[in-house]
Protein backbone atom coordinates (compact mmCIF):
# COMPACT_ATOMS: atom_id res chain seq x y z
CA UNK A 1 0.00 0.00 0.00
CA UNK A 2 1.22 3.55 -0.77
CA UNK A 3 0.07 5.74 1.64
CA UNK A 4 2.43 8.77 0.43
CA UNK A 5 -0.55 8.54 -2.37
CA UNK A 6 -2.84 9.91 0.17
CA UNK A 7 -1.54 12.88 1.25
CA UNK A 8 -2.02 14.88 -1.60
CA UNK A 9 -5.78 14.10 -2.05
CA UNK A 10 -8.48 16.52 -0.80
CA UNK A 11 -11.05 14.28 1.52
CA UNK A 12 -14.07 15.76 3.18
CA UNK A 13 -13.80 14.94 6.78
CA UNK A 14 -11.46 13.83 9.58
CA UNK A 15 -13.41 10.98 9.88
CA UNK A 16 -12.71 9.93 6.54
CA UNK A 17 -8.83 10.97 6.42
CA UNK A 18 -8.72 8.46 9.45
CA UNK A 19 -10.63 5.65 7.40
CA UNK A 20 -8.79 6.79 4.28
CA UNK A 21 -5.69 5.68 5.67
CA UNK A 22 -6.44 2.15 6.44
CA UNK A 23 -8.39 1.31 2.75
CA UNK A 24 -5.70 -0.58 0.63
CA UNK A 25 -7.35 1.37 -1.98
CA UNK A 26 -5.77 1.43 -5.19
CA UNK A 27 -4.48 5.17 -6.43
CA UNK A 28 -6.99 6.64 -9.16
CA UNK A 29 -3.88 7.07 -11.56
CA UNK A 30 -4.70 3.29 -12.62
CA UNK A 31 -8.08 3.70 -13.95
CA UNK A 32 -8.77 2.55 -17.36
CA UNK A 33 -8.73 6.45 -18.67
CA UNK A 34 -7.96 5.49 -22.52
CA UNK A 35 -10.77 2.74 -21.91
CA UNK A 36 -13.26 5.08 -20.41
CA UNK A 37 -12.55 8.05 -22.55
CA UNK A 38 -13.13 6.24 -25.99
CA UNK A 39 -16.02 6.99 -27.96
CA UNK A 40 -17.40 3.83 -29.98
CA UNK A 41 -17.32 0.31 -28.98
CA UNK A 42 -14.50 -1.22 -31.38
CA UNK A 43 -11.87 1.67 -29.75
CA UNK A 44 -13.46 0.90 -25.96
CA UNK A 45 -13.15 -2.94 -26.82
CA UNK A 46 -9.52 -2.33 -28.30
CA UNK A 47 -8.25 -0.04 -25.33
CA UNK A 48 -9.42 -3.05 -22.81
CA UNK A 49 -8.12 -5.93 -24.46
CA UNK A 50 -6.30 -5.13 -27.25
CA UNK A 51 -6.27 -6.92 -30.44
CA UNK A 52 -7.32 -10.22 -28.70
CA UNK A 53 -10.25 -11.82 -30.18
CA UNK A 54 -13.58 -11.81 -28.27
CA UNK A 55 -15.93 -14.59 -29.44
CA UNK A 56 -19.57 -14.50 -29.08
CA UNK A 57 -21.10 -16.81 -26.64
CA UNK A 58 -24.13 -17.53 -24.96
CA UNK A 59 -22.39 -18.43 -21.78
CA UNK A 60 -22.32 -14.67 -21.44
CA UNK A 61 -25.41 -13.61 -20.37
CA UNK A 62 -26.96 -10.04 -20.09
CA UNK A 63 -30.15 -9.38 -18.59
CA UNK A 64 -31.51 -6.15 -19.13
CA UNK A 65 -35.14 -5.07 -19.78
CA UNK A 66 -36.05 -4.65 -23.35
CA UNK A 67 -37.83 -1.84 -22.95
CA UNK A 68 -36.39 0.68 -20.01
CA UNK A 69 -38.67 3.05 -18.37
CA UNK A 70 -35.90 5.21 -16.87
CA UNK A 71 -32.68 5.65 -19.22
CA UNK A 72 -30.37 7.05 -16.64
CA UNK A 73 -31.36 4.23 -14.01
CA UNK A 74 -31.47 0.49 -16.53
CA UNK A 75 -30.82 -2.50 -14.40
CA UNK A 76 -28.35 -4.95 -16.26
CA UNK A 77 -27.20 -7.87 -14.84
CA UNK A 78 -24.05 -9.60 -16.31
CA UNK A 79 -23.65 -13.20 -15.68
CA UNK A 80 -21.60 -16.61 -17.08
CA UNK A 81 -21.60 -20.18 -16.95
CA UNK A 82 -17.94 -20.50 -18.11
CA UNK A 83 -15.26 -21.95 -15.94
CA UNK A 84 -12.71 -19.53 -13.97
CA UNK A 85 -14.04 -16.20 -15.19
CA UNK A 86 -11.35 -13.49 -14.45
CA UNK A 87 -13.30 -10.05 -15.25
CA UNK A 88 -16.70 -8.56 -16.74
CA UNK A 89 -16.69 -5.91 -18.68
CA UNK A 90 -20.32 -3.64 -19.38
CA UNK A 91 -20.20 -1.55 -22.64
CA UNK A 92 -23.56 0.48 -24.06
CA UNK A 93 -22.65 0.98 -27.63
CA UNK A 94 -24.63 4.27 -28.31
CA UNK A 95 -23.62 5.97 -25.55
CA UNK A 96 -20.80 8.54 -25.97
CA UNK A 97 -18.30 6.90 -24.08
CA UNK A 98 -19.36 2.73 -24.43
CA UNK A 99 -17.35 1.65 -21.52
CA UNK A 100 -19.46 1.52 -17.93
CA UNK A 101 -17.66 -0.29 -15.61
CA UNK A 102 -15.11 -3.19 -16.11
CA UNK A 103 -14.54 -5.90 -12.59
CA UNK A 104 -12.07 -7.74 -11.89
CA UNK A 105 -13.11 -10.87 -9.64
CA UNK A 106 -11.65 -13.62 -7.48
CA UNK A 107 -12.72 -17.58 -7.55
CA UNK A 108 -14.85 -16.67 -4.11
CA UNK A 109 -17.29 -14.37 -6.87
CA UNK A 110 -20.34 -16.53 -7.79
CA UNK A 111 -22.93 -15.73 -9.91
CA UNK A 112 -22.60 -12.43 -12.14
CA UNK A 113 -22.67 -8.94 -11.55
CA UNK A 114 -25.90 -6.59 -11.18
CA UNK A 115 -25.88 -2.69 -11.76
CA UNK A 116 -27.55 0.39 -13.02
CA UNK A 117 -26.53 2.48 -15.83
CA UNK A 118 -27.27 4.86 -18.11
CA UNK A 119 -28.53 4.18 -21.51
CA UNK A 120 -28.65 6.90 -24.73
CA UNK A 121 -31.78 5.73 -26.09
CA UNK A 122 -31.86 2.49 -28.09
CA UNK A 123 -29.07 0.47 -28.01
CA UNK A 124 -27.18 -3.15 -27.41
CA UNK A 125 -25.71 -3.55 -23.91
CA UNK A 126 -22.62 -5.37 -24.44
CA UNK A 127 -20.91 -7.88 -21.61
CA UNK A 128 -17.57 -9.62 -22.43
CA UNK A 129 -16.42 -11.67 -19.49
CA UNK A 130 -12.50 -13.44 -19.34
CA UNK A 131 -12.68 -16.77 -18.21
CA UNK A 132 -9.24 -18.64 -18.61
CA UNK A 133 -7.50 -16.57 -20.28
CA UNK A 134 -10.46 -16.10 -23.41
CA UNK A 135 -12.85 -13.12 -24.00
CA UNK A 136 -16.24 -13.97 -24.83
CA UNK A 137 -19.03 -11.51 -25.21
CA UNK A 138 -23.03 -11.25 -25.90
CA UNK A 139 -25.35 -8.65 -25.72
CA UNK A 140 -29.21 -7.54 -25.22
CA UNK A 141 -30.73 -4.64 -27.23
CA UNK A 142 -32.40 -2.41 -24.97
CA UNK A 143 -34.66 0.50 -25.72
CA UNK A 144 -34.96 3.12 -23.42
CA UNK A 145 -38.04 5.65 -23.68
CA UNK A 146 -35.97 9.00 -22.28
CA UNK A 147 -32.64 9.47 -23.32
CA UNK A 148 -29.55 10.33 -21.39
CA UNK A 149 -26.23 12.23 -21.89
CA UNK A 150 -24.18 9.43 -20.68
CA UNK B 1 -26.71 16.53 4.07
CA UNK B 2 -26.73 13.49 2.13
CA UNK B 3 -28.88 10.83 2.16
CA UNK B 4 -26.82 7.47 3.47
CA UNK B 5 -25.30 4.73 1.66
CA UNK B 6 -26.64 1.35 2.44
CA UNK B 7 -24.74 -2.43 2.41
CA UNK B 8 -26.43 -5.49 2.75
CA UNK B 9 -24.80 -9.18 3.42
CA UNK B 10 -27.38 -12.18 3.59
CA UNK B 11 -26.36 -15.62 3.56
CA UNK B 12 -28.79 -17.49 1.05
CA UNK B 13 -28.79 -21.27 -0.50
CA UNK B 14 -25.06 -21.53 0.21
CA UNK B 15 -24.20 -18.12 -0.91
CA UNK B 16 -23.62 -14.36 0.33
CA UNK B 17 -25.81 -11.99 -1.39
CA UNK B 18 -24.29 -8.87 -1.48
CA UNK B 19 -25.86 -5.22 -2.66
CA UNK B 20 -24.31 -1.93 -2.14
CA UNK B 21 -26.24 1.52 -2.71
CA UNK B 22 -23.54 4.39 -3.17
CA UNK B 23 -25.33 8.00 -2.47
CA UNK B 24 -22.90 9.46 -5.59
CA UNK B 25 -23.83 12.32 -8.29
CA UNK B 26 -22.07 10.26 -10.73
CA UNK B 27 -21.65 13.69 -13.27
CA UNK B 28 -21.27 12.92 -16.66
CA UNK B 29 -20.04 16.16 -17.46
CA UNK B 30 -22.41 17.05 -20.06
CA UNK B 31 -25.28 17.62 -17.71
CA UNK B 32 -25.86 21.77 -17.78
CA UNK B 33 -27.59 22.79 -14.36
CA UNK B 34 -30.81 24.05 -14.49
CA UNK B 35 -30.64 27.25 -12.70
CA UNK B 36 -27.09 28.87 -13.96
CA UNK B 37 -26.99 27.27 -17.32
CA UNK B 38 -22.93 26.05 -16.61
CA UNK B 39 -22.01 22.67 -17.29
CA UNK B 40 -21.76 20.34 -13.80
CA UNK B 41 -17.75 19.01 -14.07
CA UNK B 42 -17.58 14.91 -14.43
CA UNK B 43 -17.75 13.68 -10.69
CA UNK B 44 -18.09 9.82 -10.31
CA UNK B 45 -17.07 7.08 -8.73
CA UNK B 46 -13.80 5.97 -9.96
CA UNK B 47 -12.74 2.61 -8.57
CA UNK B 48 -14.49 0.35 -6.17
CA UNK B 49 -13.56 -2.72 -4.02
CA UNK B 50 -15.28 -5.81 -1.99
CA UNK B 51 -13.26 -7.47 0.92
CA UNK B 52 -14.79 -10.52 2.99
CA UNK B 53 -13.21 -10.67 6.23
CA UNK B 54 -10.01 -8.28 5.21
CA UNK B 55 -9.50 -10.40 2.11
CA UNK B 56 -10.03 -8.59 -1.44
CA UNK B 57 -12.85 -10.58 -3.15
CA UNK B 58 -14.28 -8.33 -6.15
CA UNK B 59 -12.70 -4.85 -7.74
CA UNK B 60 -14.24 -2.72 -10.50
CA UNK B 61 -13.06 0.38 -12.34
CA UNK B 62 -16.46 2.84 -13.19
CA UNK B 63 -16.86 5.37 -15.40
CA UNK B 64 -19.76 8.47 -15.59
CA UNK B 65 -21.75 5.36 -17.36
CA UNK B 66 -22.81 4.41 -13.93
CA UNK B 67 -26.83 5.83 -12.80
CA UNK B 68 -26.68 8.42 -10.13
CA UNK B 69 -26.81 6.85 -6.71
CA UNK B 70 -24.78 3.81 -8.25
CA UNK B 71 -25.51 0.12 -6.63
CA UNK B 72 -23.81 -2.91 -7.23
CA UNK B 73 -25.14 -6.67 -6.33
CA UNK B 74 -22.65 -9.44 -6.64
CA UNK B 75 -22.72 -12.97 -5.11
CA UNK B 76 -19.91 -14.44 -2.91
CA UNK B 77 -19.30 -18.18 -3.01
CA UNK B 78 -19.99 -20.02 0.52
CA UNK B 79 -20.14 -17.56 3.70
CA UNK B 80 -21.26 -17.64 7.23
CA UNK B 81 -23.00 -15.09 9.46
CA UNK B 82 -20.68 -13.07 11.27
CA UNK B 83 -18.56 -12.91 8.02
CA UNK B 84 -17.55 -8.79 7.33
CA UNK B 85 -18.12 -7.38 3.95
CA UNK B 86 -16.43 -4.17 3.31
CA UNK B 87 -16.41 -2.22 0.42
CA UNK B 88 -14.55 0.93 -0.32
CA UNK B 89 -14.42 3.42 -3.29
CA UNK B 90 -12.65 6.33 -4.25
CA UNK B 91 -14.02 9.47 -7.21
CA UNK B 92 -12.26 11.06 -9.40
CA UNK B 93 -11.93 13.86 -6.90
CA UNK B 94 -10.41 12.28 -4.81
CA UNK B 95 -13.54 11.49 -2.28
CA UNK B 96 -13.88 8.42 -0.33
CA UNK B 97 -15.97 6.05 0.81
CA UNK B 98 -16.31 3.08 2.71
CA UNK B 99 -19.44 0.34 4.17
CA UNK B 100 -19.69 -2.66 5.94
CA UNK B 101 -21.97 -5.13 6.67
CA UNK B 102 -21.96 -8.02 8.95
CA UNK B 103 -23.95 -11.17 7.05
CA UNK B 104 -26.28 -12.67 8.51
Amino acid sequence: MHRRTFLGLTVGTASVLAGALLIPIRAPAAWLKAAFESTTLDEAMKALFGTAQIKHSNAVVVDAPELATSATHVPVTVSTSLENPESIAIFSEKNPNPLIASFTLTPEVSSGISVRIKVGGKTNVVGVVRADGALYQNQTYVRATAGACA
Amino acid sequence: MKRESKIRARIKGGETVVRVLIRHPMETGARKDDVTGKRVPRHFVQHIEAERNGRVVLSGDWGWGMSSDPNLGFSLEGGKPGDVIRVTWVDNKGDKGELEAVAR
